[in-house]
């Protein structure tokens, strides 16, 4: 049920759900760049969320994959997120701005013994077997390519999967390729390149226009100087 | 009283669905009463329509993949048919059907079910109760002037906390695909991904085409409370259409300004809609406590036509659950209580209960029979908001009375208690 929004707290004007894990110093970087108090606020690393009195802005602090749910369900107004999860969510948020970092890709790839192997499996079969953490995404896309598969949702270490033979395929993010590589895997496609987008809840955009735009403003003038960098 | 009913059977429902109760029952029938009122005094009247019908029909002028989202299944006689996803399309298709252009502009409101396929994790539902009404053959702006001053007239009778109305116009979109020559599959993309909320895709296409126009279509896309805010902007877009729409919303707003709205109002073009057959002037309401559209509506000329008559028309639907969530209960629902009482006499004695009850009833009260055993009875007096308890001797013609607010007995004649009001 989607009724969370606006609690009534006035203690702030807007709440702003934050990805922890790699994206989270990214975050608070462009936070502290664009002028807002970071210092001491987010030093308590078991806090779930933090009020900053001077911005008048509180910060939840979640699991990558829930930022975009909070903000869809009015928890909170922005958030910050990647492509990644948003496009295997497909949830209901406006994206508002692009900040060109926390880079990565979502890539298809298979064991380096194996390629061959599952291209005649394919033709043999006609299936193979897809490990992924974005089932959603692996469907879009082997749908999109008229390609049969079969997918098996994992929540993470999916290197191992066509090691172990649970699977024949991975489609998985990559930064720099590093893992991939380490664990004898080949990458066969791209599937697509994420960056972190500035989410918004698509109601409170239209109610509190002001304070979100001049919070976005703000954001968007160290990305671009960031861009030129 | 049902002491020996300890466990309920764990049964379970299709997701998306569940049971009300009679208290959320009521609270909603008076929101609808507060609607219906409205709607009644504006000369509307209120039409029901099957809850389904074949697929072709029902589908007629929605979006791509809309069909994912019906709830279909197959007849009798092997044809697809579905649930009905909006009352739009069968008013339209009853409209067409039935109406003679002699008898527009027709007016038609309805509350009803609705019901769509919906993400099973996201906690959504799969039947909507909407309470809405359709301007059949609504030629000129004046009606949707009408219908969107309905729609606030009863936001504001059912005291919705700082609701707000925001207005677009589909055709200004078209107008700036032109503006940006775009081709049919570029104007999608737009629509697409205005639909989806994604500006940062939207940026990143129009900027590669002409990054300072693609800089006013993004301050375009922002919700603004004033309109007068773009004329500048439009002015300097010099196109017919743009100027048009831009001129018909202007049109829509000023009236609705002058009528002490304005309050109300938010100005948004980024507006757009999964159901294509909107064709104008397009709406939504938002409340601040609802992450969801409590309202959404608009023009949708060519739909009728789809069904063999070639009429416009506009109207609006509200979500009568999302409606009752944002209501601040229950200073907003006054549900004119009567009093209830319970009355317990033995089941040999039920000619005389029925007949002392109907008379009970003629003064007003509610009444709820009892039989045979009265173990419990004052606690579950107190749950379910009885005033008092009746105990009537027929021999005597007595009636023992509790009071269960003041916890104290007393005894009347019978004729007593029925005059007593």
């Amino acid at each position: 049920m989607k009724s969370a929004y606006s609690r009534n707290d006035d203690s702030f004007d807007l709440s702003i759900a934050l990805p922890k894990g790699y994206l989270f110093d990214t975050c608070i970087n462009v936070l502290n760049e664009a002028g807002y108090q970071t210092g001491g606020l987010f030093e308590d690393t078991r806090k779930l969320f933090t009020v900053s009195p001077k911005d008048r802005l509180r910060y939840v602090i979640s699991r990558p994959m829930d930022v975009p749910v909070y903000v869809e369900n009015g928890a909170c107004d922005i958030g910050f997120s990647g492509k990644d999860v948003l496009a295997e969510l497909e949830s209901d948020v406006l994206e508002l701005l692009d900040l060109r970092n926390g880079k990565c890709r979502v890539i298809t790839a298979a064991h380096v013994s194996c390629i061959n192997k599952v291209k005649e499996k394919y033709e043999h079969f006609g299936s193979i077997k897809i490990a992924t953490k974005y089932p959603n995404i692996a469907k879009k896309y082997f749908d999109n390519k008229g390609m049969q598969v079969e997918i098996i949702k994992l929540h993470g270490s999916l290197e191992l999967a066509p090691v172990l033979g649970i699977a024949d395929e991975i489609l998985d993010i990559t930064a720099t390729g590093k893992t991939i590589e380490e664990n004898n895997l080949i990458e066969l496609e791209e599937v697509l390149i994420s960056t972190t987008r500035l989410i918004s809840n698509t109601i409170a955009y239209r109610l509190k226009f002001n304070r979100i735009n001049y919070f976005v403003n703000n954001i968007k003038s160290v990305v671009s100087e960031s861009g030129k960098k | 009283m049902f002491k020996d009913r300890n466990e309920n059977l764990i049964l379970r429902l299709p997701f998306g669905f569940r049971d009300i109760f009679p208290l959320e029952v009521s609270e909603r029938r008076c929101i609808e009463d507060t609607i219906r009122r409205e709607f009644v005094q504006w000369g509307y009247g209120e039409v029901k329509t099957p809850v389904f019908e074949y697929t072709k029909n029902i589908s007629a002028g929605v979006g791509k993949n809309w069909k994912d989202k019906l709830i279909s299944f197959f007849d009798n006689d092997g044809n697809l048919v579905s649930l009905r996803a909006d009352m739009t399309i069968p008013i339209a298709r009853l409209s067409g059907m039935r109406l003679k252009s002699g008898q527009l502009p027709a007016r038609f409101y309805y509350f009803a079910n609705s019901f769509r396929q919906s993400g099973f994790q996201k906690g959504e539902k799969r039947v909507l109760e909407q309470a809405g009404l359709e301007f059949i053959g609504a030629e000129s702006q004046a009606a949707d002037v009408e219908v969107l001053s309905i729609l606030i007239k009863i936001l504001q009778k059912l005291s919705v906390k700082g609701f707000k109305i925001g207005i677009g116009h589909i055709r200004l979109l078209e107008g700036l695909a032109e503006w940006f020559e775009l081709d049919q599959d570029g104007m999608e993309f737009l629509r697409d991904n205005l639909i989806s909320s994604d500006l940062v895709s939207i940026k990143d296409f129009l900027t590669q085409r002409d990054k300072k126009k693609a800089d006013v279509f993004l301050k375009l896309m922002e919700p603004v409370e004033n309109i007068k805010i773009f004329h500048r902007i439009i002015s300097e877009i010099k196109l017919k259409k743009v100027y048009d729409s831009f001129n018909y919303l202007k049109g829509v707003y000023g009236v609705l300004e002058e009528l002490g709205f304005s309050e109300y109002l938010i100005v948004d073009f980024s507006i757009m809609r999964q159901f294509n057959y909107y064709s104008g002037l397009i709406f939504e309401a938002y409340c601040p406590k609802i992450t969801e559209l409590i309202g959404s509506g608009g023009r949708y000329d060519g739909l009728i036509k789809k069904f063999g008559l070639d009429v416009p028309a506009t109207g609006f639907a509200l979500d009568v659950d999302l409606l009752h969530k944002a209501l601040d209960k229950p200073a907003v629902i006054k549900f004119k209580n009567a009093e209830r009482v319970f009355l317990f006499g033995p089941s040999s004695g039920i000619l005389d209960m029925i007949k002392l009850a109907e008379k009970l009833k003629g003064n007003g009260l509610i009444v709820e029979l009892f039989f045979d055993d009265d173990s419990d009875l004052e606690s579950l007096a107190a749950a379910s908001k009885a005033v008092s308890i009746y105990r009537p001797d027929f021999k005597k013609s007595t009636v023992e009375i509790t009071d269960i607010i003041k916890k104290i007995k007393r005894i009347v004649k019978i004729e007593e208690c029925i005059q007593q009001k």
